[in-house]
C-alpha cells in the first residue's frame, strides 16, 4: 500500500513536471513578451521592468528558475497587479470557489443518485422518461446558458434571489445550482444504468429469494455496486466543476479561482494563466490519485495495481 | 448392449441453415430502425448539416450585412429570428453559425480520428514494450486536464477557426487511441489476419485494409460521441473570448453575445441556443443508438 502510493506520488510529480514543461513551453512561444503594448514604453523602462522579472535571461535560465520555484510551490509574481505573486492570487480566491464546488458537488451527488435509482426503479414508466429527458437536457445545454436562464427567472423575473455577487448563503443558491446541472444529469445517467446492470445481476435473485425486502434489495445490494462507475466520475467530475466555475463565476461576477482564470486569459496575465493552469492540473490529479486509492476498498475484486487499467 | 437400443439420427435437425454473415452496415441499420430516438437524432442532424450547408446560399443577407435601422428588430416575416444590436439578420447569423460550429465538431473529430488510429493502431500491432511504452504515455496525458490546454494552445494560437480545429484535435484523441489499440490487440489473433499476414501483406497493408474497417463500429461511435463535445467545448471558449473571430459567429459565440441583451431581446438568446442544444441532442441519440447498434460490448457505459 505504502509502496503503491510512494510509485503513484513519484508519477505524479513526473507529470506535474511535464505539464510545467508544456506550459512553459506554450507560454514563451507565444508572439511578443507580456509587456508588448499598444502604447509603447520607454526603453530604460521596458529594460527595468524585464529585468525584473528576468525576461532578459536565456530561456533555458528562466525555465529552470521557474520549475526551481514551482518544486517550492513558488508560482512567481503576476504582470497585471504588481506587488501580488499568484500564489496571493490562488490563496485568496482558491477558498471561494472550493467552497462553490463543494456545494455543487453536494447537490450533483445528493440529487443526481436518488434520482438514478428512481429512474432505474420505475424503468419504461412515466417518471423514469420524465426524469431521463431532464437528464439529457442537463448533459446538452451549456452551462452559460443554464446561469443566464437561472438568473432571468429567480432574479428578474421572480425576483427572490440576488443575481450576482457572493455576499452570504443566499448568493450561493443559483450559482451551485448552474454548476451542478451537468454532473447530476451525468450522474443521474451513470447511476441509472448502474442500477439496472445490477439489478439483472444474479445475486439480486438469490437475494430476492432469501426473502430480502424490495427496499433494502435497491439500496443495499444494487446500489453498492452502481455506485463503482460514479465513484470513478468523482475525478473528471472535480474538473468539471473547475472549468464550470470559470464560467458560471464569471455570470455571476464570483471573486473566486475561475473569474480570476477567465480575467488573466483576456489580460494576457501570462504568469496567472501558467500559475492556475499548473495548480488546476495538481488538484485534479490528486482527485484522480484519491480515487485510485479508495477504489479497491469500495470494490475488493480490484487489487491496487501499479499498471492502471487493461482495456 | 444391443444394436437395437441405439436410434439413428435424425440429420435434419442437426444440419443448421447457412446464414450469411450480415454486414456491419446492414446489422446496424436493422438495430438503428427499432430506436425512434436515435434516428429522430439522425433526423436532427441530417437537417442542421443540410441547413448548414445550404442555408446561406438561399438566405437574401450574409452574416455580415449590417443594418442599423432595424437593429434588435423582433422576429418577423422580413428577419425571420430578428436581427442583432448591429441589424445582422440572426436567422442567417444563425445558418452560418451552424456552419462554424458544426465544421468544428466534424473537423475535431476527423484530427481526433486519425491521431487515435495511428496512435492506437501502432501501439496494439506493435504490442511489448512499445505497447506499455505508449498507452502509459496515454494514461499520463488522461491525468491532465485537457480543456485547460485547449485553453492554452488558443491563448498561444490567435483565436480562429482553423486554430480552434487544431487545438481541439490534438487535445481529444485520447479515448480514440484506447479504444483502436483494445480492437487491434483482440483482432490480431484472428486468423484472417494471420492468413493475409503469411500473404506476405505489408503491416500497413494489414492495418489499414483489414483490421481498422473491422473495428469501424466503435470507431464511429467514438466519433460521433465526440462531436457534441467539441461543439460544447467550442461554445465554452466562445464564452471566455477564445472562440472564432468577429464578424463570423458560431452558435457559442451568438449565445454568449444574447446573454448580454437577454432581459430586452430575450430572442437574441434563445434562437442560437436552441439551435446548439437541439443539435447536442441530436447527436447524442444518434451516438447512443449507433453504440447499441455497432458496439454490443459497450452498451452498458452510460457515458464515458
Amino acid at each position: 500500500m505504502i509502496g503503491y502510493l510512494l510509485k503513484r506520488l513519484a508519477g505524479a510529480c513526473v507529470v506535474l513536471w511535464v505539464i510545467i514543461t508544456i506550459t512553459f513551453g506554450l507560454m514563451h512561444a507565444i508572439p511578443g513578451g507580456p509587456f508588448t503594448q499598444e502604447k509603447q514604453l520607454p526603453p530604460a523602462v521596458m529594460a527595468t521592468v524585464e529585468a525584473r522579472y528576468h525576461l532578459n535571461d536565456p530561456l533555458w535560465d528562466q525555465y529552470l528558475e521557474y520549475v526551481k520555484h514551482a518544486a517550492v510551490l513558488d508560482l512567481g509574481p503576476s504582470y497585471k497587479y504588481p506587488g501580488k505573486t499568484v500564489n496571493d492570487i490562488i490563496a485568496e480566491t482558491f477558498p471561494v470557489s472550493a467552497e462553490l464546488g463543494l456545494i455543487s458537488l453536494c447537490l450533483a451527488i445528493g440529487i443526481g443518485i436518488p434520482a438514478g435509482m428512481a429512474a432505474a426503479w420505475y424503468k419504461n414508466t412515466r417518471a423514469d422518461y420524465v426524469l431521463m429527458i431532464g437528464a439529457t437536457l442537463g448533459v446538452s445545454v451549456p452551462s452559460f446558458i443554464i446561469a443566464a436562464l437561472l438568473i432571468q427567472l429567480f432574479a428578474f423575473t421572480w425576483p427572490v434571489l440576488p443575481a450576482a455577487m457572493w455576499k452570504g448563503p443566499a448568493y450561493a443558491v443559483l450559482p451551485a445550482l448552474a454548476l451542478a446541472a451537468h454532473p447530476t444529469a451525468f450522474i443521474m445517467r451513470l447511476t441509472r444504468s448502474g442500477i439496472l446492470d445490477a439489478l439483472a445481476q444474479d445475486y439480486i435473485r438469490t437475494a430476492r429469494s432469501r426473502g430480502v425486502g424490495e427496499w433494502s434489495l435497491l439500496c443495499r445490494h444494487a446500489l453498492r455496486n452502481a455506485l463503482l462507475p460514479v465513484v470513478s466520475y468523482i475525478g473528471p467530475l472535480a474538473a468539471a466543476l473547475l472549468t464550470g466555475s470559470f464560467v458560471v463565476e464569471t455570470i455571476f461576477a464570483i471573486p473566486g479561482l475561475g473569474r480570476h482564470f477567465v480575467t488573466s486569459i483576456y489580460n494576457r496575465d501570462y504568469t496567472v494563466i501558467l500559475g492556475i493552469t499548473i495548480f488546476y492540473s495538481f488538484l485534479i490529479m490528486m482527485m484522480n490519485l484519491l480515487i485510485d486509492v479508495i477504489y479497491p476498498f469500495l470494490d475488493p475484486r480490484i487489487a491496487l495495481k501499479q499498471d492502471t487499467k487493461e482495456e | 448392449m444391443d444394436a437395437r437400443e441405439f436410434e439413428p439420427i435424425d440429420r435434419s435437425e442437426r444440419v443448421e441453415p447457412y446464414v450469411p454473415p450480415q454486414k456491419l452496415r446492414e446489422r446496424g441499420w436493422r438495430q438503428m430502425k427499432k430506436n425512434r430516438l436515435a434516428l429522430w437524432g439522425m433526423v436532427i442532424v441530417i437537417v442542421m448539416t443540410a441547413a448548414a450547408i445550404a442555408g446561406p446560399w438561399l438566405a437574401p443577407y450574409t452574416y455580415a450585412d449590417q443594418n442599423l435601422v432595424d437593429a434588435n428588430a423582433w422576429p418577423s416575416s422580413a428577419h425571420w429570428f430578428g436581427t442583432d444590436s448591429l441589424g445582422r439578420d440572426l436567422f442567417v447569423r444563425v445558418l452560418y453559425g451552424a456552419r462554424i460550429s458544426l465544421s468544428i465538431g466534424f473537423a475535431a473529430s476527423l484530427i481526433n480520428f486519425f491521431i487515435g488510429v495511428i496512435y492506437g493502431g501502432i501501439a496494439g500491432l506493435a504490442g511489448g514494450r512499445t505497447d506499455r511504452m505508449l498507452m502509459h504515455i496515454v494514461d499520463v496525458l488522461y491525468s491532465i486536464p485537457m480543456l485547460l490546454y485547449v485553453i492554452l494552445l488558443m491563448v498561444v494560437f490567435k483565436p480562429g477557426l482553423v486554430n480552434i480545429y487544431i487545438a481541439l484535435g490534438i487535445a481529444y484523441w485520447l479515448n480514440m487511441a484506447r479504444i483502436v489499440r483494445g480492437q487491434i490487440l483482440s483482432l490480431k489473433q484472428q486468423e484472417y489476419v494471420l492468413a493475409a499476414r503469411s500473404c506476405g501483406t505489408s503491416t500497413w497493408n494489414v492495418l489499414c485494409r483489414h483490421m481498422i474497417p473491422n473495428c469501424m463500429g466503435p470507431i464511429i461511435v467514438t466519433m460521433t460521441l465526440s462531436i457534441p463535445d467539441a461543439i460544447f467545448t467550442e461554445a465554452f471558449l466562445s464564452f471566455i473570448g477564445l472562440g472564432v473571430s468577429a464578424p463570423m459567429a458560431s452558435w457559442g459565440v451568438l449565445a454568449s453575445e444574447g446573454i448580454s441583451s437577454i432581459r430586452s431581446f430575450p430572442f437574441q438568446l434563445v434562437f442560437p441556443a436552441v439551435a446548439l442544444c437541439l443539435t447536442m441532442l441530436g447527436f447524442m441519440f444518434l451516438g447512443d443508438g449507433l453504440r447499441d447498434a455497432l458496439d454490443p460490448q459497450n452498451q452498458k457505459e452510460a457515458g464515458r
